[in-house]
């Protein structure tokens, strides 16, 4: 299950920078502040996701250092 | 002929009967005689035990519904002998019947059970509607209700009517909650709340009474409306002022009879005497009702109006998805009770939710081909209704969310609401950006099944939150693609108006069903579910990646059809897998 998971991360991380890549440096009708939005939000509710879940992914460690370190 | 008219009569004596029967009811709940004889359906194993203390009212109670019962049975099979009879009329008196059998087993029921709250709210409320329905077929019977003519003119008269006896028959729930939650003198003085103008303090029963309270001036403001309407066609429709005259003079006499109620410490006299003129005033606005159909006729397409205003099959998502969220949740034996009021407050606070956003936007749905046929935009519901309407759903929802679940659910199901009408439907009009802010209140509801359950918020719970968040967005993307023209006629900014060409939303809705490839896993990967559930959603995350990819690449409308259809398949089948596979 790991493995078919980390895959479809990387699936995930790959369709997020091509498509951040290819809308942000297109000259699109939209404002890229608003595509910006569109972009960033499924990557903050990923990261935010494996964050809350640190343990399970076993990086607690780093999240404690990470957050020792904003402090 | 002859027999006629003895029928006529016969059926007047039975709709007498039931109201001596609604006052003998009453007697026993007022007495507190309810448990006076512990056995049903005999009394102490007797036919007729001795008639002393609360027994007299208990059994007294038990013979008089018998009675009334054989009479409806009487009446039912008499009222089928008679060919000339209306259709409508013989279809009533077998729902008498039915009632009464029913309302029987409840009461047989609410004592085996020793006076559950349910089953003796349920009795009561029963009890009142079997007497509207009895006292309605003896009235069918009069010479004055058959001679009524149909009017040439159309009148809303009756949906008016409609409305005070929904307002009037939810004050009968109301009534029968706290009186059988013995809520009668929690509050114990009148008019004044514990002598100040507001309850200082709040539990559940002096919620429901002053509940009960409040809502008699509700009711008590609708009939002064009726009557205002009536008073300007007293001329031609003399018979509606006097009705209504008359109902108004009741309704003091039962407000009266309420604060004496408190008064006299539930004097059991007044306390049933309050109970049956509260019968009387839903009976007659029930007659009323009725009459009034038949004098200006009626729409039934009214019911169906405020039922599509709700958007019923939002509704029903919202409640799977709270359901689900419930199931998910919770560990040992499944909270049936819990389950049930979580689902139907959820249901009511989204019909509300759906409701007041038709009121916000009648001019945009109006403006778009898919929306237009709607209620409001076609002049069938008027706005003021639709808000009266949307308010009053929301905040039966949220009461039961706080006294039959739990704060925290009612809190997240107002934020549900509340984001989706302050923030997604106003920003409709300004941002693409609308669509990622409408699929938080979307995402919300496994939410608010999950805080029903835990009273607390946990990082499970937001894993199903983001399942669906992100679903949503090639779903929503793919029908605003099939509806750009309409979006574009309304002038609404969607990502497929502003962008036609297609290429800035293929990459979105690809995106979004990519990060939904993973997201949809994690249930698995933390002990939720199990390997079913990751393979199977797994499988179903690539098939939605595939359609969103088609759409992507070949950006026709077959594919956008492809990916709404993909999408109403996947969900549905993650929640079946989560629920088979839960852990």
């Amino acid at each position: 299950m790991s493995v078919v998971f980390a895959a479809s991360l990387i699936v995930f991380l790959v369709a997020e920078v091509t498509s951040a890549t290819k809308l942000l440096s297109s000259h699109a009708i939209l404002r890229r502040s608003t595509m910006a939005v569109w972009c960033v939000v499924p990557l903050l509710l990923v990261s935010w996701l494996l964050w809350n879940h640190a343990d399970v992914f076993e990086f607690q460690h780093t999240k404690v250092q990470l957050t020792q370190l904003m402090k | 002929m002859r027999s006629l008219l003895w029928l006529k009569r016969f059926s007047i004596f039975t709709a007498v009967s039931t109201f001596v029967l609604v006052l003998a009811g009453a007697f026993v709940t007022s007495t507190e005689s309810g448990l006076a004889v512990p056995d049903w359906p005999l009394s102490y194993g007797m036919f007729f035990p001795p008639m002393v203390g609360g027994i007299f009212y208990e059994h007294g109670h038990r013979l008089i519904a018998a009675a009334v019962g054989f009479f409806v049975l009487v009446m039912t099979i008499w009222t089928q002998f008679f060919s000339a009879t209306p259709r409508n009329v013989k279809v009533l008196t077998w729902i008498a019947l039915f009632a009464v059998i029913v309302q029987g087993t409840l009461g047989g029921l609410t004592v085996i059970y020793l006076l559950p709250d349910a089953i003796s709210i349920s009795h009561a409320c029963l009890g009142q509607t079997f007497f509207c329905i009895v006292v309605l077929a003896a009235y069918s019977r009069t010479d004055w209700f058959r001679g009524i003519k149909r009017s040439a003119s159309s009148s809303s008269f009756p949906r008016c009517l409609l409305a005070l006896f929904a307002v009037t028959y939810f004050q009968l729930i109301f009534g029968a909650t706290m009186r059988h939650t013995e809520a009668g003198l929690a509050i114990p003085d009148f008019p004044a709340f514990f002598g100040h103008w507001w309850p200082p303090t709040w539990n559940f029963k002096i919620f429901i009474h002053f509940l009960h309270r409040m809502w008699a001036l509700v009711v008590f403001s609708l009939q002064l409306y009726c009557l205002s309407r009536a008073w300007k066609s007293r001329k031609e429709e003399a018979w509606m002022f006097f009705l209504n005259a008359g109902l108004v003079a009741l309704t003091l006499v039962q407000i009266t009879l309420g604060a004496f109620v408190i008064w006299t410490g539930k004097q059991p006299l007044i306390t049933s005497l309050h109970v049956v003129i509260g019968a009387s005033i839903l009976a007659t606005t029930f007659v009323f009702f009725v009459t009034s159909v038949k004098r200006f006729g009626f729409d039934r397409r009214f019911f169906f109006d405020y039922w599509i205003l709700g958007k019923p099959r939002i509704t029903l998502f919202v409640t799977l998805s709270s359901f689900i969220g419930l199931f998910m949740a919770y560990q040992g034996d499944m909270p049936f009770r819990l389950a049930g009021w979580t689902c139907l407050a959820t249901a009511m606070v989204a019909f509300g939710a759906s409701t007041l956003n038709q009121f916000m936007e009648p001019d945009v749905d109006a403006k778009m081909n898919r929306t237009s046929y709607r209620p409001i935009p076609a002049g069938r519901v008027s706005k003021k209704g639709a808000l009266l309407f949307g308010v009053f759903i929301t905040f039966l929802g949220l009461v039961i969310f706080i006294f039959q679940v739990n704060v925290l659910a009612a809190i997240v199901s107002i934020s549900t609401s509340l984001s989706y009408l302050l923030l997604y439907t106003p920003l409709k009009r300004i941002s693409s950006l609308c669509t990622i802010v409408g699929a938080i209140p979307g995402a919300l509801p496994p939410v608010i099944g999950w805080v029903a359950v835990t009273n607390s918020f946990s990082s499970e719970a937001w894993i199903i939150f983001a399942i669906l968040f992100l679903w949503q967005l090639p779903h929503f993307l793919a029908i605003s693609w099939l509806y750009n023209d309409d979006y574009s006629r309304a002038n609404l900014p969607m990502l497929t108006v502003l962008d036609p060409e297609g290429a800035a939303v293929g990459s979105q809705l690809f995106l979004y069903a990519s990060a939904l490839l993973p997201v949809a896993l994690l249930p698995s990967m933390v002990g939720m579910t199990g390997r079913l559930y990751f393979y199977g959603v797994f499988l179903l995350g690539m098939g939605y990646l595939f359609l969103s990819m088609e759409l992507k690449n070949k950006k026709t409308n077959l594919q956008a059809k492809n990916l709404l259809l993909g999408s109403v398949i996947y969900l549905p089948l993650l929640f079946l897998l989560m629920a088979i596979d839960k852990r």
